[in-house]
């Protein structure tokens, strides 16, 4: 059996590193580089274009797949068949950056049809100048009982809570 | 047994109510049967009551100078259609004719009818209609025929609250379609949303319990 759970996010949220953090196999990674004229060296220089793949074997006959779709306005075509079948899905949002939290609106608007569990990981809260949980909730307009947890996507034990509070709620919902 | 010839009736019943020009409304009622009659329906049959004792009674026409109204008389029916100036009054006579000349064969073999023929239809058209779409949902209906109205429920399931209303029009499109035109369509549908996870095949609280224990281990 295999499972699937859905990692979505704006562009530049750190989708890419959280599957690798988490995965047991090298993540398999649609990336291509970014042409860019700002001269900047921190900008990111590649983007998911198709998906990200990683996996966790849970034991002889079950397995947890980890998706990551693309980030980017112009591949959104990818959620909807990416979303097939979901045991439910992670909203990264990129803490330190004001117009990702608006970017991010619109993808919880768009999965709201998905009809599936979800939790919002507030990813990057490591940098400085992150905004806070409260701040994020508030700007999200997220409703109180959508956890929102705390994450660094570059590492594992972060990770692992995220996906931990999406695999509780599943399983409140199963036993309701 | 609801055959194709009875289906191109309802068809054409459904064609002369939607898509003719110049139709106002379409009306059938039961000769006999008396309940829940509208005014229009009552006077309509005192009238016919009336002069079928003159004459032998197969077709009226009521105009006056803006509309018409074109009445078809058969054994078990009244049958007809409200009309404006726009309509082309040979094409009207012509469908209503056509109608007219086969309801009473269509009523008796519908009386002869099993319900659970027509629920087979209607599943069958929900099947292909959820297949057609990226809706996996599930549907249930159970039917009650109570001389000439069809009650019952049909229950749909849809993955999203988004697809409500597209799939709750197409649903109620089917069943006008397929509850014969001469019964009143007392059918409610309604349609649920499930939340995705619970169409996951072979899912349990124990495989779940596997994976959180995987990942608290990591």
């Amino acid at each position: 059996m295999q499972l699937k759970i859905l990692i979505t996010g704006t562009y530049n949220a750190g989708k890419t590193q959280f599957i690798q953090s988490i995965s047991e196999i090298e993540p398999v990674k649609t990336e291509k580089r970014i042409v860019s004229h700002s001269g900047n060296e921190k900008e990111k220089t590649e983007t998911t274009v198709a998906m990200d793949f990683g996996r966790i074997t849970i034991d002889d006959e079950i397995a947890l797949h980890l998706f990551g779709t693309p980030g980017q306005d112009r591949f959104d075509f990818m959620w909807e068949i990416l979303s097939e079948g979901i045991l439910g899905y992670v909203v990264l949002v990129d803490s330190s950056d004001s117009e990702s939290l608006e970017q991010t609106r619109r993808i919880l608007k768009f999965f709201e049809c998905v009809n599936a569990p979800f939790v919002v990981a507030a990813n990057k809260q490591d940098v400085e100048g992150a905004a806070d949980l409260d701040t994020i909730r508030d700007k999200l307009s997220l409703p109180e009982d959508v956890p929102l947890i705390p994450c660094v996507a570059l590492e594992r034990e972060s990770v692992k809570q995220v996906l931990l509070s999406l695999l509780f709620k599943v399983s409140d919902l199963l036993e309701e | 047994m609801i055959n194709r010839e009875s289906t191109s009736l309802s068809a054409f019943f459904l064609g002369l109510k939607r898509d003719t020009r110049g139709v106002q409304q379409v009306f059938i009622f039961p000769k006999s049967q008396e309940k829940d009659e509208s005014l229009f329906h009552r006077n309509l049959r005192y009238l016919i009551l009336a002069l079928s004792d003159r004459i032998s009674l197969q077709q009226i026409w009521v105009e006056t100078t803006h509309s018409s109204i074109v009445v078809r008389v058969t054994r078990h029916f009244v049958l007809g259609a409200v009309l404006n100036e726009k309509a082309n009054l040979a094409l009207v006579s012509a469908l209503t004719g056509r109608i007219a000349s086969k309801v009473d064969s269509y009523f008796d073999s519908f009386r002869r009818t099993d319900t659970r023929i027509l629920e087979n239809r209607i599943q069958d058209r929900i099947d292909e209609t959820m297949a057609s779409s990226r809706s996996t949902g599930t549907s249930r209906l159970e039917l009650q025929v109570d001389g000439l109205s069809i009650s019952g429920t049909v229950v749909v399931t849809v993955p999203s609250q988004e697809e409500v209303s597209t799939m709750k029009e197409r649903i109620q499109g089917i069943v006008e379609e397929e509850v014969p035109f001469f019964c009143e369509n007392k059918v409610s549908v309604d349609i649920k949303t499930e939340i995705a996870l619970f169409r996951i095949r072979g899912l349990t609280r124990q495989t779940l319990s596997k994976v959180i224990q995987r990942i608290q281990g990591m």
